[in-house]
């Protein structure tokens, strides 16, 4: 009766050639009536597989909320995502949590992680939740590409802010899901500190092949995806390509 | 302020709730105990005022001193003759006999005595009965050989009037029918009665020629005092003339005294134990939202609030729940006092009760004990919150300045410790008056268990390795994550668990103590009793006398058959202040083939066989205590004013039966004409067969229902179950302490989910499943609750072995209840689990994305 032998369904061989997350006309509405909001207003989107993309627009434009529904965290009025192939918004709870499990990695702007836990044990979490045993080797090189190899028995209080979010990357990334969400996950650090953790998803795309969909409202930030998407007033008005942060400025610019 | 008052507790209203229902359980059983023992005080009050209705004067033989137990000692009565001259007393109306004996029901040979403790209560009929006794069906026993029965015994026995009975006397079974069935005014608790007319009652009684008391009406015109004056003055001395209401007054006081004297403090200790617990559990509750709050109090401290209207907003907050909770807590005192009456009547302690009401006296000592216990438990929190800084409002993750003491608080709990150790000590073998001692032994019992939560911090990450680790093999990914979490705040941890100790402590303790008295005295039993059966009478009456050792002694089989009577009497030393000692008439020759005396200073059976009229073996501590040696002489005073003197011949070592000494037959017959047995110790001829003689021995006994004859084994079994009853009684009552810190734990267990929402929510995201979040925090909260168990059972096995040592002179061994411990650590485990079920289902209902983005 192990939760953990209960598999999710595997992928169709066929996406690996291309699209691991998948949204069809995806709308979100809140509330009832006269006080109802429109998050999301039709959003149609693919993220292939690899590639590292930031979701922007102005404040209330959406990005959380489309973030959440990609994730099975939240679920659309109307439309559907699938992850790996799998359609994911009709699942209960238990099928949702076990899906997130296996396929989805995050990193939050607060950081989140156990106070009680040193370093490694919380980048141990999703593995000890889903009862797997860590792979020695890849945690090893989780560590050390983190940087945090000296300091795995430290607890978070003992770890700056950079660091915490070092641990949580590394944590995302234990698990080795087809997907990592980050919202904001350099909104609570310095911009030293943020060219560290930008360097290092970056680099998790790069070494590791890791697909990362991140939130940002910080052009520097959104400047080492390889594809930015900006969203307005609930729907994708640009999906833009090897833009630099110049330019993503200027997009934001006439956006606001 | 007042507004941030309110508003705090109206957004924590789950925490209030349960903060609530600590103090008010707590409370409850202070209210319930006074509620309780006034129904009883009430109904005693009532039984005589309305046996006393219609009645101007009565006469009552003159005691020589108030015995403190009646049950074997020879009832006093009055001369039949007196009836007459007080009849012709002028202004004497009507003057008649009233005769109160025992007796219970045989119905087709079975015998229905009463439960228990409870009495079997036997009165003559008089012309105001209808005063105490409505007759429901049938009438009143009119002629010889007619009884009326009690509602409640005639329904539980389907006994209908007309039906053909005996009735179990003192002078063996007597038939009767059933004339009529009444209904007591009262309830009168697990008691039956029984009417007849007086000329039975007082042969069923072996009283003939006698009553118990003499009633009297004046005549129209006579005061009641004038009326006592002049019997008082045609009867003279050796009887006591009170009015009705003087007499009514005086016996419901001596019954309430006896048993209100006991029964009120003995309740008060449990209800505070339960409030103690509950003090715990609001310190804790304090201590964790004073926490929750920092950024809030820090917050209205940079906006100008000074230290002091913090301190308001906290302490004012714990008096409104405070008074809230103790007033339905003294309405659920109701509740508490049914509960506890219906406890006593099914272990055979049923009290008659009156109905209930509440004494302005119940209310404010509720009132009292509720606010101030929780005023004092809150103060610290609130004082902790005075000294947040308002700059803590800026910082994320502010935590509470230690405090300034609590560096020291190791040697506070040392001194404490100590402290409570002296009371304990003085309590059991210093000086003082016992209720003192007792008091002294009490609280400096509770300084322990303040002592032991306050270092309980210390060992909680210990304890909870040694727990978890089983909890950890079978549950691997939750259990090492519950154990973290119940460590991660040793100081809550070990409050929460302390609460729980509490109970289980004094739990474990009464049943350390239990198991050394069965253990030592059944020891004592087996090498002291010679022979392999033991009469004795149901419910604590006395076998009746001579006919009774007739019948046994020749039943076929029996060796040897010996009485030993048992008494209290007052003894002076030396014409020195008299006082009340135990002792145990014997038949010399019999007592010394079946009783093995552990004799002192050389002594020999050959003693008992020179004891004769005057002679006295003594109790070798008493007679230390009492500086008597060899040859001292001492007199003892019966009830019935007769009075004897002895002399020491010898010494000997009684643990057990707790007499002091020990006269022949011939010396009680100087004091007493009763010949009722305490108990008779019978010995098999040898080579008989054990169950024959004991089928022949039960056979002869038939027509004496009062008594059943055991097996040595049997008797043991019989008195360790009677002993168990109390235990349970003891057990159920300080369930309310457990379950006192049940709400405790689910308090804080609420309040550290709380803590932990955005938590909860990133575990729920990254695939935690509601399911393994329930067992996390089931795990989690039986990891505090067995905490709690194992420091209980550790304190328990401490608080018993003291006791158990310092009453060794008494011949109390220690001996450790395993079975009971291990029981305590399942339910330590079970309530753990309950308590974990509304918080953990509370978790598992969080969506993840609110609880990620809760603030
Ligand atoms: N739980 C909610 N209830 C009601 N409205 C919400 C909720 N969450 C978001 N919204 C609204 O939906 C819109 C989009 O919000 P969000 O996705 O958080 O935007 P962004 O992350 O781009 O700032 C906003 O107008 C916001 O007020
Ligand atoms: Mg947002």
């Amino acid at each position: 009766m192990s939760i953990s032998e209960t598999q999710i369904p595997s992928a169709p061989a066929a996406a690996d050639s291309g699209t691991v997350v998948a949204a069809q006309d995806v709308t979100r509405r809140y509330g009832e009536g006269d006080a109802a909001v429109d998050a999301l207003r039709g959003v149609t989107i693919d993220f292939p597989r690899g590639q590292f993309t930031a979701v922007m627009g102005p404040s209330g434009s959406g990005k959380s909320t489309l973030m959440h529904i990609l994730a099975g965290l939240d679920v659309p009025t109307t439309g559907s995502v699938e992850i790996d192939g799998v359609e994911i918004t009709r699942m209960k709870d238990k099928q949702l949590t076990l899906m997130r499990r296996e396929k989805i990695g995050f990193v939050f702007q607060s950081f989140n992680l156990l106070p009680m836990l040193s370093a490694e044990e919380n980048i141990d979490l999703p593995l000890t939740i889903a009862g797997r045993n860590p792979e020695g080797t890849w945690k090893e090189s989780l560590l050390k590409a983190v940087g945090l190899d000296t300091r795995r028995k430290h607890k978070p209080s003992e770890l700056s802010g950079g660091q915490q979010q070092r641990v949580a990357i590394a944590r995302a990334l234990a698990s080795r899901p087809t997907v990592i969400f980050a919202d904001e996950p350099t909104g609570n650090l310095d911009s030293r500190t943020s060219g560290e953790i930008l360097d290092l998803l970056r680099r998790s795309v790069d070494e590791f092949g890791q697909t990362i969909v991140m939130v940002t409202h910080d052009a520097r930030a959104a400047g080492v995806a390889d594809r930015v998407l900006f969203l307005q007033d609930g729907l994708v008005v640009r999906d833009e390509r090897g833009l630099t942060t110049g330019a993503i400025h200027d997009i934001m610019g006439t956006l606001e | 302020m007042r507004k941030l008052i309110t508003r705090g507790m109206l957004t924590r209203k789950l925490r209030t709730a349960l903060t609530a229902i600590a103090i008010m359980l707590g409370v409850a059983m202070i209210s319930g105990t006074f509620v309780l023992t006034d129904q009883i005080n009430g109904a005693f009050d009532k039984i005589f005022a309305s046996s006393f209705r219609d009645i101007d004067a009565v006469v009552t033989p003159q005691k020589a001193y108030e015995s403190e137990d009646e049950t074997f000692n020879p009832t006093l009565r009055l001369d039949q003759s007196l009836i007459e001259r007080v009849s012709a007393v002028e202004g004497v109306a009507l003057a008649e006999g009233a005769f109160d004996g025992s007796a219970g029901i045989v119905k087709d040979g079975e015998y229905l005595g009463s439960t228990g403790g409870a009495p079997s209560f036997l009165t003559a009929i008089t012309s105001n009965a209808e005063n105490t006794a409505q007759i429901t069906s049938g009438g009143f026993p009119e002629e010889s050989g007619q009884i009326a029965v009690d509602k409640k015994t005639a329904d539980d026995n389907d006994i209908a009037v007309g039906r053909r009975v005996q009735v179990a006397t003192t002078k063996g079974l007597a038939d009767v029918t059933v004339a009529g069935v009444f209904d007591s005014e009262i309830d009168i608790g697990g008691a039956s009665i029984i009417l007849a007319t007086l000329p039975d009652v007082q042969t069923w009684s072996d009283g003939e020629g006698k009553v118990s008391y003499i009633q009297a009406k004046a005549d129209e015109g006579v005061s009641q005092a004038e009326l006592k004056s002049r019997i008082a003055a045609e009867l003279g001395d050796g009887v006591v003339v009170e009015t009705a209401q003087e007499s009514a007054t005086r016996q419901a006081a001596d019954i309430n005294d006896s048993i209100g004297g006991f029964l009120t403090p003995a309740l008060l200790a449990f209800a505070a134990v339960a409030v103690f617990v509950g003090a715990f559990i609001i310190f804790n509750t304090f201590t964790i939202t004073v926490a929750q709050r920092i950024r809030e109090f820090a917050m209205v401290r940079t906006l100008g609030a000074a230290r002091g209207q913090v301190l308001r907003a906290v302490i004012g907050e714990a008096l409104i729940v405070s008074v809230a909770a103790s007033v339905l807590g003294i309405a659920a005192g109701y509740l508490v006092a049914a509960g506890i009456g219906a406890l006593f009547k099914a272990v055979g302690f049923g009290l008659p009760t009156a109905d209930a009401s509440l004494a302005a006296r119940t209310v404010i000592i509720a009132l009292v004990v509720g606010v101030g216990v929780t005023l004092v438990a809150s103060l610290a929190p609130a004082l902790k919150a005075t000294r947040i800084a308002p700059i803590a409002a800026l910082r994320e993750g502010a935590t509470l300045p230690p405090g300034r003491l609590s560096r020291f608080t190791p040697w506070f709990a040392l001194v404490i410790a100590v402290l409570g150790a002296l009371l304990i000590y003085n309590g059991l073998a210093g000086s003082g008056s016992l209720s003192n001692r007792m008091l002294g032994l009490g609280v400096g019992a509770l300084l322990e268990f303040v002592a032991a939560g306050m270092t309980a911090k210390y060992v909680v990450p210990g304890i909870a390795r040694v727990v978890g680790w089983p909890i950890e093999r079978v549950s691997r990914r939750t259990g090492r994550l519950a154990r973290e979490n119940s460590t991660r705040n040793p100081s809550r941890t070990a409050v929460t668990a302390a609460a729980l100790m509490i109970g289980v402590g004094l739990v474990v303790f009464v049943s350390v103590f239990a198991s050394g008295i069965k253990a030592s005295f059944f020891d004592a039993l087996d090498r002291s009793v010679q022979g392999d059966f033991i009469i004795e009478a149901n419910g604590g009456q006395s076998i009746p006398g001579a006919g009774a050792i007739e019948a046994v002694r020749s039943a076929e089989g029996v060796g040897v058959a010996s009485p030993l009577r048992f008494a209290d009497a007052r003894v002076s030393i030396d014409g020195g202040e008299p006082g009340t000692e135990y002792f145990t008439a014997v038949e010399p020759d019999t007592y010394a083939q079946v009783f093995r005396t552990d004799w002192q200073q050389g002594g020999s059976d050959e003693l008992l066989a020179r004891l004769g009229e005057g002679g006295a073996i003594v109790e070798q501590d008493w007679a230390d205590g009492k500086g008597l040696v060899e040859g001292d002489r001492f007199t003892l005073n019966g009830v019935s004013g007769r009075s004897a003197e002895f002399e020491v011949l010898g010494f000997y070592k009684d643990e057990q039966l707790n007499t002091t000494f020990v006269i022949a037959d011939e010396g009680w017959q100087r004091i007493s004409d009763s010949r009722d047995i305490g108990l008779m110790l019978v010995d098999a001829a040898s080579g008989a067969d054990l169950t024959q003689v004991e089928a022949s021995v039960k056979e002869a006994m038939k027509q004496f229902p009062i008594a059943t004859v055991k097996s040595n084994e049997k008797y043991k079994e019989d008195l360790s179950g009677q002993l168990d009853q109390i235990v349970y009684l003891l057990y159920a009552l300080l369930a309310m302490s457990v379950i006192i810190s049940l709400f405790g734990m689910v308090n804080t267990l609420v309040l550290s989910m709380f803590e932990r929402t955005r938590e909860i929510g990133m575990m729920r995201a990254i695939g935690l499943t509601r399911w393994q979040l329930r067992r996390m925090v089931g795990v989690e909260s039986i990891i505090t609750a067995v905490i709690g168990g194992v420091l209980g059972l550790a304190i328990g096995l401490i608080f018993g072995f003291v006791f158990t040592k310092a009453l060794e002179d008494e011949g109390l061994a220690f001996a450790v209840p395993y079975g009971t411990l291990f029981a305590v650590l399942i339910v330590a485990l079970i309530a753990g689990l309950l308590a974990s079920i509304f918080p953990a289902r509370r978790a598992a209902r969080l969506r993840p994305l609110e609880a990620l983005h809760y603030e």
